[in-house]
């Protein structure tokens, strides 16, 4: 094993390890032989190789999730924040005062200081929190161990040294990926990185330095051997958030400018400065890091799976919505996904909304309402145009700012000079309570595949459900009303997408991968809407005019300055208007239409094939053994075999010693079955027997257990009995004997139950339709003489409507 | 409740075996069993019930949102077993979809050749009405051009044993704790609406919570015992009850009331209850009115015991009049906390469901017709020659 190798090798320990004490020493010894891992490695920089890099986050936590994570210990500054989750693996995360984070992971103690406002859930092993300070979530003592699983990848490399990267001041280079010896980069200098991955013994970007990052044909990478201080500048070269990512194997990161990137540096103590006003963006993990008071730090979109197929995990798979029997294919796949507003706001009203961080550049414009339910900002540049502002976070208004309309802020709003506000501005008020705005967005696991359109032709597609869409330069894919399903959507900057939305709206649902290169047009004789979705979290960079309303509820969206101006509505994570930038209002129109579109797009509910007959029913005779068939066919019978049911007890015999037998499975069965005993006592009450008659006494006899609590198990003892009772009622009206009848008249005043009352009034009137009901009034006991009055729902003898029936009984019963 | 260490060491035995027979991979959350209605249900549809089935299930735990962490050993996977929660689930639901008919009619032709078509009967509301309602389907109206959401659709979850709850619908402005073991939820931070169906709703047996030598508390269920709440027609009108809340959500005219006192309680177990004509719904347009979760809950359990499919088991309809009978007599009271009965009932009190004679009906006439046969002046319906004029 060559020393380069074993340096590799100390990098991958530590990142598995969390930074396990015994393990670190050793590798330390190995850092302790830098100079002569820096000479042997001259022997086999001709050699390729491939570096291990890895680390560790909470099981609980969730990597797109989690925006500073460290080994041992994370330290927040006051009045700092970072918007996304805090994680660690061991030790202690310390929160200063005035702090304001996403979800705590903590194998340790979470220390939360006051007023510091935590938007989630904190799970540590132990939590000590401040009076003042809030949690939005739950807390939770528990157990955060670290995920079993390691997120790990290989960077390969060519192994011929390159020689030192050297700028002095005011120069620039273009460095293709490889490796390096020393990376000293002078103020003004810029030095281009391109898609690929590059290694340097150590990294110094000085101040006003910039590094330009080229990530068009995947993310940059970057393992710097040594030590990394950052002063200047990360620009994004071609995704709007750039895709860089540093692997530090050093101890010692300093980040003293506003850094846009992801940075794993697992043995190294990591140090933000505030680096204001702008902060930082970044996903950063290592073994301590610490921010400066007033430090910023927002959440880096960065699609993990691009460094390599070796990367663990996979992307969770979506979940099957639908039931399948084990190890058969999932037909459907997807999630119910969208956004919320506040309530009053229509979505139909809004030009811009997101859920995090909301940006509008200087002078652009967006002529309709602006919403960031997030907490984390929202900010006017100069001279930027809007309508009325709903904002959940702080919000600023740069200078000469036009906000045609509100602005209403849960936090502050600050003015920059010569600010025009044509309505009332509000802080600190909270919003109305949120709504959501929801799609099912369906993706079936077998489609009509995938869909290239060549470079200059024009592809016509019908709705449906499909795989990748991807349409080449010069090319145009016709969408056309109704609903379509892509797994992916590519196209390229001279491609068109055209949308004909007449008389039904054009509705796009885009799974993973959203780039849009080019136009996305509606054609003239457009009378409905046209709403592309987009479930992914990738970063959305629009650079062509886009005619349409654009929901990405969990992606960055950046829309750029353009010739022509945007027409419709853009929904997302974070919104960036850029400078210059304009948005002509034009509403989707069909929210509230979504759900009757998607339940007709799905046509109507199965049916399930049913069995409507349970068969002839069993002889009925004088031994035990018919009853128990007969009892046994009755609950297995169906509606449709009631005249059955009848005809078998009518043309029985002899019905005493059936009823005897019939009386011996009640016993037997009430306390165990009460459908089955019910059902029971039913075909006991229809042959009309004295041993019947003397079962329905009996039970009404029984006295009604009380309710020890209020709880349901309680109630139910007395509910079961009032049924068995009330099954006994009913046996006893249909038998019209006078004993039978005088028991019922008794019962109606008399009983315990108001269960039991009303039904012998009840069944009384109903098998005696003709009765006199106010002289049977007036024997009820008076607070209940209105029983006497109810009606039957269901049409009796056809002689009147239920609403008949009620406007009668309204008459002498008004309603208060 | 309080228990003998001898009752203890019973019931744990109980659990044991309980837990055995639940067989392996089966999270025993509520009882590993099915009750007789549950079980004639299932009869009802040809064998193999999954792939007789399949189809309706796909659709509705989309519909209703059915959460695969919360129901995955609940028969998710195993949908045609009876004993498992989500079988039971799915049974209720297609009930609630499929288990009446709006309008009762009979259709013939008379003896003088003419078309006859009479309207004897009709329920309150569609099926397809309850269905919506019970999958928490959107409500989107635009009064003076603002959007509202009555309510969002929400997740199904699967509730373990409460001794107070059957179901559950929660509106949560923020995660619920839930998220933390479900973490899709978490994809609503902000407001994430919940059914969840307890225990008591799939449980055959009444069940207790023991604690066992200062071990944790398990669940064990009783000998000689029955749990009523446990039914398809309890189950089915609770989903019905649950999404009435979410339809209801902003309408406090409508939310539930002290049984003692008849005030607004969001605790309380009753509802004021507000009569109506049926004909003010023609059928597909509920979402235009107002109810009480236990009034619609009631009209639900009405139309299901009064206008049933031929197919609904009559186990299952005897438990539905027992349903409805409970929820008409103790959940409504007045603005004092009176008892206030619906002016209707609703099944047949009755055994076997049995009408008395109608005046003026010659049996003789219709004995043993089907309805729809010609007779004398009109057609037969059940069993009596209707005049038709």
């Amino acid at each position: 094993m060559n020393m380069w190798e074993e340096w590799s090798l100390c990098g991958f320990r530590i990142a598995l390890c969390g930074a396990a004490l015994s393990v670190l020493a050793s590798c330390q010894t190995q850092s302790g032989d830098n100079n002569e891992a820096t000479a042997s490695t001259n022997q086999a920089l001709s050699t390729p190789r491939q570096i291990a890099l890895s680390f560790k986050l909470p099981a609980s936590s969730k990597l797109d999730g989690v925006v500073i994570s460290a080994a041992t210990s994370i330290a927040i500054s006051d009045r700092s924040q970072v918007f996304g989750d805090l994680a660690t693996n061991g030790g202690t995360a310390s929160l200063g005062v005035g702090d304001k984070v996403g979800n705590l992971f903590v194998n340790g103690t979470a220390n939360i200081g006051d007023r510091t406002q935590v938007f989630g859930n904190v799970l540590a092993r132990h939590v000590v929190k401040s009076a003042s300070a809030t949690v939005s979530g739950t807390i939770a003592e528990v157990d955060v161990a670290p995920s079993t699983t390691t997120i790990s990848w290989t960077a390969s490399l060519d192994g011929t040294s390159l020689g030192d990267v050297a700028l002095e001041p005011d120069l620039s280079r273009d460095l293709a990926p490889g490796r390096y010896q020393h990376f000293t980069v002078k103020s003004r200098s810029t030095v281009t990185l391109h898609s690929g991955v590059y290694e340097f013994a150590d990294f110094f970007l000085d101040a006003q330095a910039r590094l330009v990052i080229d990530d068009s044909h995947g993310p940059v990478q970057v393992i710097v051997d040594q030590n990394f201080t950052y002063r200047g500048a990360i620009v994004a070269g071609y995704q709007p958030a750039a895709q860089v990512l540093f692997a530090v194997l050093g101890t010692t990161v300093a980040i003293e400018s506003p850094f846009n990137g992801l940075l794993v540096a697992a043995n190294a103590s990591v140090h933000f400065q505030a680096a204001l006003p702008q902060g930082h963006r970044a996903f950063v993990f290592g073994s301590q890091v610490s921010l400066e008071p007033d430090t910023k730090i927002a959440a880096l979109p960065f699609d993990w799976t691009t460094l390599g197929s070796s990367f663990l995990p996979k992307p969770a798979p979506e979940a099957c919505l639908v039931p399948v029997a084990a190890l058969q294919p999932c037909p459907v796949r997807g999630t119910r996904t969208g956004f919320v507003l506040p309530g009053g706001v229509s979505p139909e009203d809004v030009a811009l909304a997101s859920s995090g961080v909301l940006s509008v550049g200087s002078g652009a414009q967006a002529n309709a309402d602006l919403v960031n339910v997030g907490h984390w900002e929202t900010t006017l540049g100069t001279s930027a145009v809007t309508g009325g502002i709903w904002s959940e976070a702080a919000t600023q208004l740069g200078n000469s700012t036009h906000v045609a309309g509100n602005v209403l802020s849960h936090s502050t709003v600050s003015n920059g000079s010569q600010v025009q506000v044509s309505g009332t501005i509000v802080q600190n008020t909270p919003l109305s309570p949120t709504v959501p705005v929801l799609w099912l967005a369906l993706f079936p696991t077998t489609n009509l595949g995938p869909v290239s359109v060549a470079a200059g032709t024009t592809t016509n597609l019908a709705p449906g459900d499909y795989g990748a869409v991807n349409v080449a330069a010069g090319a145009t894919l016709s969408l056309r009303g109704g609903t379509y399903t892509f797994d992916s959507l590519s196209s390229a900057a001279t491609a068109v997408i055209s949308t004909a939305a007449k008389d039904t709206p054009v509705i796009v649902h885009v799974r993973s991968g959203l780039a849009l290169g080019g136009r996305v047009s509606r054609t003239t004789d457009s009378n409905q809407g046209v709403l592309f979705t987009y479930q992914g979290k990738g970063a959305i960079a629009l650079k062509q005019p886009f005619q349409g309303t654009l929901a990405a509820p969990f992606a960055s969206l950046q829309i750029a300055a353009t010739i022509g101006p945007y027409r419709g509505a853009f929904f997302a994570n974070n919104v960036a208007l850029d400078p210059g930038a304009v948005v002509l209002h034009d509403a989707f129109g069909s929210w509230a239409d979504l759900p009757a579109l998607e339940d007709a797009r799905r046509g109507p509910l199965p049916v399930i094939q049913t069995r409507t007959s349970n068969g002839a029913p069993p002889a009925l005779d004088a031994t035990p053994q018919s009853a128990t068939q007969f009892v046994n066919w009755l609950v297995g019978s169906t509606k449709a075999d009631l005249p059955a049911a009848r005809g078998a007890l009518q043309q029985a015999g002899p019905k005493e010693t059936i009823a005897a037998n019939l009386t011996q499975q009640f016993s037997a069965l009430r306390a165990t079955d009460a459908t089955r005993a019910t059902l029971i006592l039913n075909a006991v009450g229809y042959l009309r027997t004295q041993a019947g008659e003397t079962l329905f006494t009996s039970l009404l006899s029984e006295p009604l257990p009380t309710p020890l609590d209020a709880t349901l198990e309680a109630a139910q003892k007395l509910r079961l009995i009032e049924r068995y009772q009330t099954a006994a009622v009913h046996g006893l009206a249909f038998m019209h004997s006078s004993t039978g009848d005088a028991l019922l008249k008794s019962t109606m005043r008399n009983h315990p139950s108001l269960q039991i009352r009303t039904e012998a009034v009840r069944s009384f009137l109903f098998h005696n339709p003709s009765t006199d009901r106010a002289a049977l009034a007036a024997q009820l006991n008076p607070s209940e003489a209105s029983f006497a009055d109810r009606f039957e729902n269901r049409n009796v003898d056809g002689s009147s409507t239920f609403d008949d029936r009620l406007a009668a009984y309204l008459a002498k019963h008004p309603q208060p | 409740m309080k228990t003998s260490k001898s009752l203890q060491r019973h019931l744990f035995m109980l659990a044991a075996s309980a837990a055995a027979l639940g067989g392996v991979g089966h999270a025993l959350a509520c009882q590993f069993a099915a009750g007789t209605s549950d079980t004639a249900l299932t009869n009802t549809f040809p064998i193999p019930t999954f792939l007789s089935a399949k189809d309706f299930i796909a659709r509705q735990a989309i519909d209703f949102d059915m959460l695969p962490d919360s129901w995955t050993g609940h028969g998710f996977e195993a949908a045609d077993d009876t004993r498992f929660e989500y079988t039971k689930h799915w049974m209720s639901s297609y009930l609630i979809a499929n288990g009446h008919v709006f309008e009762h009619r009979v259709t013939g032709t008379g003896t003088g050749g003419q078309k006859i078509d009479l309207l004897l009967d009709r329920a309150f509301h569609t099926p397809s009405d309850y269905y919506v309602t019970a999958k928490g389907e959107p409500t989107l109206e635009f009064p003076d051009n603002t959007l509202t959401v009555s309510h969002d659709r929400f997740v199904s979850l699967l509730g373990a044993d409460d001794p107070n709850k059957l179901g559950e619908w929660v509106f949560s402005e923020h995660p619920p704790a839930s998220a933390v073991l479900f973490w899709p939820l978490a994809l609503f931070p902000e407001t994430t609406e919940t059914v969840t169906t307890f225990c008591g709703l799939y449980d055959v047996q009444d069940s207790e919570t023991v604690t066992v030598s200062g071990g944790p508390p398990i669940g064990v269920f009783l000998p000689n015992s029955l749990n009523i709440y446990g039914t398809p027609s309890e189950r089915a009108s609770d989903l019905v009850h649950e999404g009435t809340h979410a339809r209801n959500k902003d309408d406090s005219a409508r939310a539930h009331v002290s049984c003692d006192t008849g005030q607004r309680d969001e605790g309380g177990s009753c509802d004021l209850f507000f009569p109506h004509l049926k004909s003010d719904f023609s059928g597909g347009d509920l979402a235009k009115g107002r109810f009480p979760a236990y009034e619609l809950q009631l009209e639900y359990l009405c139309d299901l015991v009064d206008e049933a499919q031929d197919w609904v088991p009559l186990a299952l309809l005897s438990d539905a009049e027992g349903t409805a009978d409970r929820t008409a007599k103790f959940h409504f009271v007045d603005s004092t906390g009176r008892v206030s009965l619906p002016p209707f009932s609703c099944g047949v009190p009755s055994p076997m469901m049995a009408e008395p004679p109608v005046a003026g009906c010659d049996s003789s006439v219709c004995g043993g017709q089907k309805d729809g046969t010609a007779c004398s002046d009109g057609i037969c319906v059940s069993g009596c020659c209707q005049v038709v004029r």
